[in-house]
């Protein structure tokens, strides 16, 4: 009797276990997802890539209804879309910290990691020189630096060269950029481990140019004065510090937009921040010089710039987010704000084929995406992103 | 004081008591179902030789050198019983049966506090069920291990012994009291996942209202742990021993001199374990658990955790006196507590850490004080107080990722080394608690209540590496928390009222260094700010219960209140969670159910079954999301501007005699997101407004079924056998409507099986247990990616001395 009791306590625990899905019944999906661009959206809790082929189309994009890609669980929802780059199909992703992967949609929309690389600590996507992306290699750097060498006494910046095909380094290069050539010392006397804040890359005409603020432990530039680096490209040598405190430091983050850009004839120019707060300005290296142009200080005190990457577009014109603006000239030729009449939110530029494309969120709290046609200064409305949607990071072509 | 000269005192003070001891009847008082019951009187008939029984139903009667005499047992609402003794007889054993003619006990006088609290929760309108952990104290669990088996109650664990958790309550983040006091005002010392089932008595678990003398900021509901205590003397001393080298001692121990009613009590702990179980790779469920070859990531099938050792002790002696005209009970003691927790995983199982823990010392004197018919009649007061310091270090000495074999990668290409990171932090808080009841008339008609709690935090940061200017910059809390409650019974007691209002302070302050430096080291701009907040607000509620008939009534609740924010929430823990300064405190509305009914049949057979249903509204509810600081996962707290939760839960119960228990039950808890738009212009509908929020568990259940014989083997002893079910729905991370179905992840259906076999002699004097928990090795998660263990085993050694 007490066993029969038992067997039918495990009887019915084994029906219980059968009776139990373990998951969530999921159709299979054999239909092709559009895949010339994609366009990557987030709500309060997750990640979602909405792929098109046309995006000016007149057309809603929105993951509602089971579409898009759900990306939520690759990336937690915190890192979005700071550490990442997008080329040729592929997207590299750093956004957990350890590794370096490559991943691709699949033709029915699944997020898949297809190769990676393994860094040995803290690794976060920082600048990219996208002029080198090949199918075989990219060039990059990390969000860090080395620690100071006090005997040196520079701190050393890799320049990564990845053989996309196989995630390996192909090489390293170092920028060899000089500490401060002060002591700085925190309120309580003792010294401060004062480390770089990169902010951005750009390599061109034989030189690679860095700009960059020191800043102390509580993550505070030390001083006002902006500074830049500036090396023989690939040698790494002759390298030449340079500062200039008509401005401020330099404006951006370690983040993969980068805050400076070269203009056709390789002038580097350099985003900083104004004497006062909230307010931006830009210095100009001359080709061949290893100073600040002391001739050039476009002021933008009157204009509500917003951060994100700095692009030169030709044809004498760059964009710093929301304006294009004439740079030898210093004027603003359009406010792609007022032109679209919403906030061009797009931190990572799309350039193609003489266009600029952004995400614009309007006053009425939708999103679209607008195309912004450099030769004739105009803009075009395109898809529409659901308004239902907190974020829209990147506008990406795939193929 | 070492835990072995600890061990010793107690044991002294017990044997040489028993030394002292005249001759003797002892045994227990049960009911039908083997559950004991409190203040029966045993007595020797036409003597006037009497005695009560305790919580646990036992009994010691002083009888001398008496022969060939009776003994009689009663008890409110049983039959009595009364037997002839056989000569030399020293152990007697009573059980019995339930006077049906009897509906409730009638008159409070006479009874115990634990028993007029225990029949105060069952009369009352609060949606409250109570657990009774004598029932698992042979079990080798913690109580966040029993407690997540209660319908409408989630816990969700990221690892093994002594891992974050989270508790939910009906979707609620439900406030923790032990014996009526705040957890979170003993720091460190205990929590849900530390302290051991032998240490705990019984568990109280409110849902929707709680009664105004639990004196704090619950939401939707709260848990009061009740501790072991009884007047007589005893001592309880386990030990058990399991899978990932699992240690958990506890010993609770109480001694009273009968002359002065001078006693000591005293609870401690140790836990152990490596917590170094198997993870197993399952594509299905997003674990691709890997390992570094030539600079590359490659899946591997399983791997240990490591770095996840966790351990933490607890000592705690009280000393005071009972039963004097002054003082019912006047208690002073001394906690302490340390814990040293690994620390392997952050707030995702994305990165590794190999060489990250958190360590912490703590220190509580305390003050109680309770008295019956305090300066008036019927005028009870409970007085509490304490001092607590906390010094905590988090450190991290790593400066390689890991890989899931437990080594650095080797890969030498990349970034530069980690920094090592080493903050304390001290803490010092006070806790003040007065809880005033007082009863208009011997029946508790109307009784009215009075309750304040004011509770200080100070939290001191230092950054032993860097030692940088914010050092020492401090963050303070103080809570207000005061309460009046109205209790009232109506239509011969068949209606139960309970209408309470609350106020609720919330004082903050925090210094922040703005100052920027030139290259001088000057100050150039800003200084040390400090901020300071004061947010007051008002709540009250209603709990009604109303009895149909004998068997089964229906209750009601309703409230305004608001969850204030703990220290973690608004300045961080230095390791793992961010601070949200900006945090607002959580209001919700609240509506609850419930429909009761218990009943007998045939004498040897008991039926329970409670149905329960709640709404709520939740303004700025507190919710935890991942964010970035300094590159690293964090944890931190947020509000989500609405929320809307709904759900019910049953529970069936089954007894045949003190053979056969079985219980069944299933919840389920729906939190749908009430954020209509998707910005602060009020203009577009959010897309997950009014769809459910993702990621947590909604549709849960869980079994028990167990079977016991007594006298196998050994007269006075008893076997029993225990199996259990846990039942948790998959859920999606993210919302279930967006995103292709094929793109989307998902924590898996879990089906949790343990079963445990116990075998007790010499009354109950002497157990010893095997536990096989999680038994079909089920790849269990609560949280997405993050395994639980698997499969383990336990043996348990107790003995319980009366």
């Amino acid at each position: 009797m007490k066993k029969n009791r038992l067997f039918g306590y495990c009887a019915l625990a084994a029906l219980l276990i059968s009776s139990c899905k373990d998951s969530p019944s999921i159709p299979e999906d054999t239909e092709k997802i559009p895949s010339k661009y994609s366009v990557w959206v987030a709500t309060a809790t997750g990640s979602y890539l909405l792929t098109t082929d046309e995006i000016m189309k007149d057309t809603l994009l929105s993951p509602a209804n089971n579409k898009g890609v759900d990306i939520t669980g690759n990336l937690p929802q915190a890192r979005y879309a700071g550490y990442a780059y997008i080329f040729n199909g592929n997207y590299y992703l750093s956004n957990d910290g350890t590794r370096f992967s490559k991943h691709q949609l699949t033709d029915v929309g699944e997020f898949k990691e297809v190769d990676n690389y393994a860094f040995p600590s803290d690794f976060y996507l920082g600048k990219v020189a996208s002029q080198f992306s090949t199918t075989d290699e990219i060039v990059f750097t990390s969000t860090g630096a080395s620690d100071a060498n006090l005997e040196k006494k520079v701190f050393e910046k890799d320049i990564y060269f990845m053989n996309t095909k196989d995630m390996t380094i192909n090489k390293t290069l170092k920028a060899q950029i000089p500490t401060l050539d002060y002591t700085v010392y925190k309120p309580d006397g003792t010294v401060d481990p004062t480390i770089l804040n990169v902010t951005s890359m750009r390599i061109g005409g034989g030189k690679a140019y860095f700009g960059f603020y020191y800043y102390n432990v509580d993550y505070k530039p030390v001083n006002t004065k902006a500074y830049a680096y500036i090396c023989d490209y690939p040698s790494m040598a002759n390298g030449h510090i340079m500062s200039d405190d008509r401005a401020s430091y330099v404006a951006g983050h370690w983040q993969r937009e980068n805050y400076s850009f070269l203009d056709d004839n390789n002038n580097l120019y350099l985003l900083t921040r104004g004497k006062t707060d909230g307010t931006y300005a830009i210095l100009r290296v001359n080709n061949g010089e290893t100073e600040f142009d002391k001739s050039y200080l476009y002021d933008l005190k009157d204009y509500a710039v917003k951060g994100g990457d700095l692009a030169w577009l030709g044809e004498g014109k760059a964009y710093v987010r929301p304006y294009v603006i004439d740079v030898a000239n210093k004027k603003i030729i359009a406010n792609l704000a007022e032109m679209t009449g919403g906030d061009p939110t797009t931190t990572i530029n799309l350039i193609e084929d003489g266009n600029l494309y952004t995400a614009v969120k309007t006053p009425a709290s939708k999103w679209f995406i607008y195309e912004y046609n450099i030769k004739s200064n105009t803009v075009k409305k395109g898809a529409e992103i659901d308004p239902g949607v907190t974020q829209v990071y990147h506008i990406n072509k795939l193929k | 004081m070492s835990k072995t000269t600890y061990i010793f005192f107690i044991s002294l003070l017990y044997f040489s008591s028993l030394a002292q001891a005249q001759t003797s009847l002892s045994g227990y008082v049960k009911d039908i179902f083997g559950k004991g019951i409190e203040s029966a009187t045993v007595s020797v008939m036409g003597t006037d030789i009497r005695t009560s029984t305790d919580v646990d139903g036992f009994y010691k009667l002083q009888i001398g050198s008496r022969q060939d005499f009776k003994i009689e047992v009663t008890s409110v609402g049983y039959i009595p019983q009364s037997i002839q003794l056989k000569s030399n007889e020293t152990y007697k054993n009573f059980r019995l049966k339930n006077d049906e003619h009897q509906l409730e006990a009638v008159d409070v006088k006479g009874q115990t506090e634990n028993q007029r609290r225990v029949n105060e929760i069952k009369r009352s309108g609060f949606n409250v069920s109570v657990i009774d952990m004598n029932r698992y104290a042979n079990q080798t669990a913690t109580v966040n291990q029993i407690l997540r088996t209660a319908p409408g109650v989630t816990i969700r664990e990221d690892g093994g012994l002594g891992s974050n958790f989270a508790f939910r309550i009906n979707g609620l983040a439900a406030k923790i009291y032990i014996d009526g006091v705040p957890m979170d005002d003993f720091g460190p010392a205990m929590s849900l996942n530390n302290i051991p089932v032998n240490l705990v008595d019984r568990i109280e678990i409110y849902k929707g209202v709680v009664p105004a003398f639990l004196g704090s900021d619950a939401l939707g509901g709260a848990v009061n742990i009740i501790t072991k205590q009884r007047k007589r003397h005893f001592l309880d001393l386990s030990y058990s021993y399991g899978s990932f080298n699992t240690h958990q001692a506890s010993l609770v121990g109480m001694y009273t001199n009968p002359k002065s009613k001078l006693s000591v009590r005293t609870n401690a702990f140790y836990n152990y374990s490596d917590n170094n179980y198997k993870m197993y790779t399952e594509e299905k469920y997003g674990v691709i658990l890997e390992r570094a070859v030539n600079n590359k990531f490659v899946p591997i099938a399983e791997a240990r955790r490591f770095n996840d050792r966790y351990y933490s002790s607890m000592g705690q002696v009280e000393v005071g006196l009972r039963d004097k005209s002054w003082a019912d009970q006047f208690f002073v003691g001394l906690t302490y507590a340390g814990n040293n927790k690994q620390n392997q995983l952050g707030a995702t199982i994305n990165s590794l850490y190999g060489g990250s823990w958190r360590e912490s010392a703590y220190i509580m004197p305390t003050l109680s004080y309770k008295k019956q018919n305090f300066i008036v009649d019927r005028l009870y007061a409970d007085i509490y107080a304490n001092y607590g310091f906390d010094i905590t270090h988090n450190r991290d000495t790593a400066q390689y990722n890991y890989e899931w074999t437990g080594s650095p990668i080797g890969n030498k290409t990349g970034d530069k080394p980690r920094n090592e990171v080493h903050t304390k932090q001290n803490t010092s808080s006070v806790l003040g608690r007065i809880n005033l009841n007082y009863d208009f008339d011997d029946s508790r008609n109307h009784s009215l209540n009075f309750n304040y709690n004011i509770s200080t935090n100070d939290r001191k940061t230092y950054d032993k590496i860097l030692n940088h200017n914010t050092s020492g910059l401090p963050n303070n809390m103080v809570k207000y928390i005061a309460g009046l409650a109205w209790q009232s019974q109506w239509l011969d007691k068949r209606l139960v009222n309970n209408i309470a209002i609350k106020y609720y302070g919330l004082d903050t302050y925090q210094e922040i260094d703005q100052r920027k430096f030139g290259s001088d080291n000057e100050v150039v701009s800003g200084a040390i700010v400090s901020q300071s907040k004061y947010l007051g607000y008002k709540g009250y509620s209603l709990a009604s219960r109303y009895r149909i008939f004998k068997d089964g009534g229906v209750k009601f609740s309703a409230e305004r209140a608001y969850n204030m924010p703990e220290m973690t929430a608004l300045y961080g823990d230095g390791q793992n969670y961010v601070a949200n300064w900006d945090l607002k405190p959580e209001r919700s509305d609240n509506l609850n159910t419930g429909f009761y009914y218990n009943t007998f049949f045939n004498d040897n057979h008991f039926i329970n079954l409670d149905l329960s249903g709640f709404y709520r509204l939740a303004k700025d509810y507190q919710n935890v999301r991942i964010v970035t600081e300094n590159e690293q996962d964090k944890f931190q707290y947020y509000n989500i501007p609405g929320v809307k939760l709904y759900g019910g839960s049953f529970e069936f119960r089954y007894g045949y005699k003190d053979i056969i228990t079985a219980a069944f039950n299933g919840s389920y808890d729906k939190a749908i997101d009430n954020q209509k738009y998707t910005d602060e212009t009020n203009q577009q509908v959010s897309l997950t407004y009014g769809y459910q929020i993702p990621n947590r568990p909604w549709v849960y259940g869980n079994l028990d079924l167990g079977f016991a014989q007594n006298d196998w083997f050994s007269k006075g002893s008893r076997t029993q056998i225990n199996w259990t079910t846990q039942y948790t729905k998959w859920f999606y991370l993210s919302d279930s409507h967006l995103g292709s179905l094929a793109s989307k992840n998902y924590i898996p259906t879990q089906l949790v099986h343990s079963f445990l076999v116990s075998y007790s002699w010499n009354h109950n004097r002497y157990n010893i247990s095997g536990e096989a928990r999680n038994i079909f090795d089920e790849r269990a998660y609560d949280n997405f990616r993050l395994q639980k263990p698997g499969r383990a085993f336990f043996v348990k050694f107790r003995v319980s001395i009366l």
